[in-house]
C-alpha cells in the first residue's frame, strides 16, 4: 500500500454548469386556434430534439422555464427551474391582449446575477408573439432597456419568432429583443415555419451556448455564435389557406 | 494524458497537475491545459508554479500547443529575470508587476511565430496566427521572502496566508463572462497582466491556482473556496506529494461529473514536506 492509497478522496460539491432557458410564449386573444395549438405542439416536439442536440455536451445541464403573457405575464412553468428531462410543456390556451413589456420585465427579475449562477452558461430567450405590445410604449423601451443592462441579459442568446403575417406583428419591437441582429425576426407565417422555427432557435440557441470554451474577448460582436436560420420552409404542393396563419 | 509534476523547496513543497476534459475525451480532442513548475536552489532560491487553459474552440485549433508554448515559456523568463534582478528585491517586485508580462507575451509570440513558421500553420484570413494558439496563462512565484501571482485571462487563484483564512486576489469582473477570456493571442495582452505580491506566508500558508475548468465545476464561489480549503486540509494530513498523486483520478471525477473542461491546478505549500527530497516528474498516458 503506498502513501496515496490512505489519502481520502476529495469530493466536494461537483455540480454541471446549468443553462437557463426562457419561453417567453404570447397567448393573447389573437393567437387563438391553429396558431396557439401550433406553438403547443411544436413546443413539445422541440423538447427531444433541444435533448440530443445537447447530448454532445454532457457537461451542460439545461433548466428550463416559461413565461405566458397576454393581459399580463405570469408563470407558465416556473419560477423555479425545471431540468430538461422533466420539463414538461402544458397546454397554454389563448385570450386577452398582449402584455409583452411584462413577460420581458418578468424575465429580467429572474436573469439578475443574485439569482442566476455566476458560472452558468448564457441563458436562452425565446420569445414568441403575433402581436403588437399593448403595454405603453414606454414600459416596453424601459422593459428593454433594463434588460439591456444587466449582465446575463446582454450576454444572453435572445430570439424572437413573429407568428403570423408581417403586419399582424411589431417587427421592429420583436427586434429589439432580439440578440443577434443578423438572425433578426423569425417570420413564421405558416404552421410549419412556425414548428421549424421553433425547433431551429431552441436548438441552435442552446448548442451554441453550451459551447463554454474559453474565447478571446473583443473579437467577437455576439459572445455566442448562432447558425443560420433554415431557409424558407417550402409548403406542400397542394397548400391551401389552412396552410398559413 | 495526465501530467503531474512537484517537488520540494526551502520553504516547502509544491505540485502541478493537468488532467483532459470529459468532453475533450468524447470529441477526441487533446487536453489543452498546461502546467509546468520551476525552482532555483542555492542563495537565491525561487519557485514558480505556472498553469494555461487553452481557449479550445474552432479557431483555436492548435492552442492545446499555445498553452504548453505558455507554461514553458512564463517559467524560463520568470527565472531568467529572477537571476537579473535578485540582488534588488524592489526591482524584480517591479519587473514582476510592470514588465515580466511584456516579457512573458514577447517571448511567446516569438516561439509561436517559430513553431508556426516551421509547421507551415498560417493564419485564417483577418486574423492573426496567434489566434490559433491563443491561450490564458497564470503564474504564482515564491521568492526572496515574496509571494508574487500573475494571471493573462480567466482561471482562479488563491493566497492563504496561515493555511485557514483564503484571500482572492483578483476580482472578479463585474461583467459576467462565462464566454470569452484575455488571451496571450491579443494585440494588447501585456496590459490584461494582472498582478498581486504578498509577503511570504508562514508555515501552513499556501498559494493555490487553477484553469477554469476546476472552478467551473463547482455551482459557486463558496463551494470553490470550500473545496481549496479542503485540499488544503488533506494535503496539510497527507502531504503534497501524496495527494498530488491523487490529483489525475480526482480531476477526471470532478471533470466527468461538473465543468467537462480540462482541469490544471497548482500548489505552493509552506511549512510542509520536509521528507520530501528532490523533484519528482510523472508523466502517464490514461
Amino acid at each position: 500500500m503506498t502513501s496515496s492509497d490512505l489519502v481520502p478522496v476529495l469530493e466536494g460539491n461537483i455540480a454541471k454548469r446549468t443553462l437557463q432557458f426562457f419561453w417567453l410564449a404570447d397567448c393573447s386573444g389573437s393567437m387563438k386556434g391553429k396558431k396557439i395549438s401550433t406553438l403547443n405542439q411544436a413546443v413539445r416536439e422541440a423538447l427531444p430534439e433541444i435533448k440530443e442536440a445537447v447530448s454532445a455536451h454532457p457537461e451542460v445541464q439545461i433548466e428550463m422555464r416559461a413565461i405566458a403573457f397576454s393581459n399580463e405575464a405570469a408563470w407558465h412553468v416556473g419560477p423555479e427551474p425545471v431540468a430538461l428531462e422533466d420539463f414538461v410543456w402544458p397546454d397554454l390556451e389563448a385570450g386577452g391582449i398582449t402584455g409583452t413589456a411584462q413577460a420581458i420585465e418578468l424575465l429580467s427579475e429572474e436573469l439578475s446575477v443574485d439569482k442566476m449562477n455566476r458560472r452558468g452558461y448564457p441563458p436562452v430567450c425565446i420569445l414568441l408573439s403575433d402581436g403588437y405590445c399593448t403595454d405603453d410604449e414606454s414600459r416596453f423601451e424601459s422593459a428593454i432597456q433594463t434588460l439591456n443592462e444587466m449582465p446575463w441579459g446582454r450576454k444572453a442568446v435572445r430570439l424572437a419568432i413573429g407568428i403570423g403575417q408581417e403586419h399582424q406583428y411589431n417587427e421592429q419591437e420583436l427586434l429589439k429583443f432580439v440578440s443577434h441582429e443578423e438572425i433578426g425576426v423569425l417570420k413564421a407565417d405558416s404552421p410549419e415555419k412556425l414548428t421549424s422555427y421553433i425547433q431551429w432557435a431552441s436548438v441552435a440557441a442552446s448548442v451554441g451556448a453550451s459551447v463554454g470554451k474559453s474565447r478571446m474577448s473583443k473579437d467577437d460582436e455576439h459572445n455566442v455564435a448562432l447558425p443560420p436560420p433554415p431557409s424558407e420552409v417550402t409548403l406542400v404542393e397542394d397548400a391551401d389557406e389552412d396552410d398559413v396563419f | 494524458m495526465s501530467h503531474v509534476e512537484r517537488g520540494t523547496f526551502t520553504k516547502g513543497v509544491y505540485a502541478a497537475a493537468s488532467e483532459i476534459g470529459a468532453s475533450h475525451i468524447a470529441q477526441g480532442m487533446p487536453c489543452q491545459d498546461a502546467c509546468k513548475t520551476g525552482e532555483g536552489r542555492g542563495w537565491f532560491p525561487y519557485t514558480i508554479v505556472a498553469v494555461a487553459d487553452g481557449h479550445g474552440d474552432q479557431r483555436h485549433d492548435l492552442s492545446d500547443i499555445g498553452a504548453a508554448t505558455a507554461v514553458e515559456v512564463a517559467v524560463r523568463e520568470l527565472s531568467n529575470s529572477w537571476h537579473h534582478y535578485k540582488l534588488y528585491r524592489k526591482s524584480f517586485h517591479d519587473f514582476f508587476c510592470y514588465d515580466a508580462g511584456r516579457r512573458i507575451v514577447r517571448a511567446w509570440r516569438q516561439a509561436i511565430t517559430h513553431c508556426a513558421e516551421t509547421a507551415g500553420v498560417t493564419a485564417r484570413p483577418g486574423r492573426s496566427v496567434y489566434e490559433r494558439y491563443g491561450t490564458t496563462v497564470q503564474v504564482a512565484m515564491w521568492a526572496n521572502g515574496y509571494v508574487l501571482m500573475a494571471k493573462v485571462g480567466d482561471g482562479e487563484m488563491r493566497f492563504s496566508s496561515d493555511g485557514i483564512s483564503l484571500q482572492n486576489p483578483f476580482v472578479a469582473p463585474s461583467d459576467l463572462d462565462s464566454q470569452t477570456t484575455h488571451s496571450l493571442a491579443m494585440k494588447d495582452a501585456s496590459r490584461v497582466w494582472q498582478t498581486a505580491v504578498y509577503p511570504e506566508p508562514a508555515p501552513g500558508g499556501y498559494v493555490f491556482v487553477s484553469t477554469d475548468g476546476l472552478s467551473n465545476s463547482f455551482p459557486t464561489d463558496q463551494d470553490y473556496n470550500a473545496y481549496v480549503q479542503q485540499l488544503y486540509n488533506v494535503v496539510e494530513t497527507h502531504g503534497l506529494e501524496a495527494v498530488s498523486r491523487s490529483w489525475p483520478s480526482w480531476f477526471s471525477s470532478y471533470t466527468h461529473a461538473g465543468s467537462g473542461d480540462d482541469i490544471t491546478a497548482g500548489m505552493i505549500c509552506f511549512g510542509l514536506g520536509e521528507d520530501e527530497r528532490g523533484k519528482q516528474h510523472d508523466s502517464a498516458r490514461t
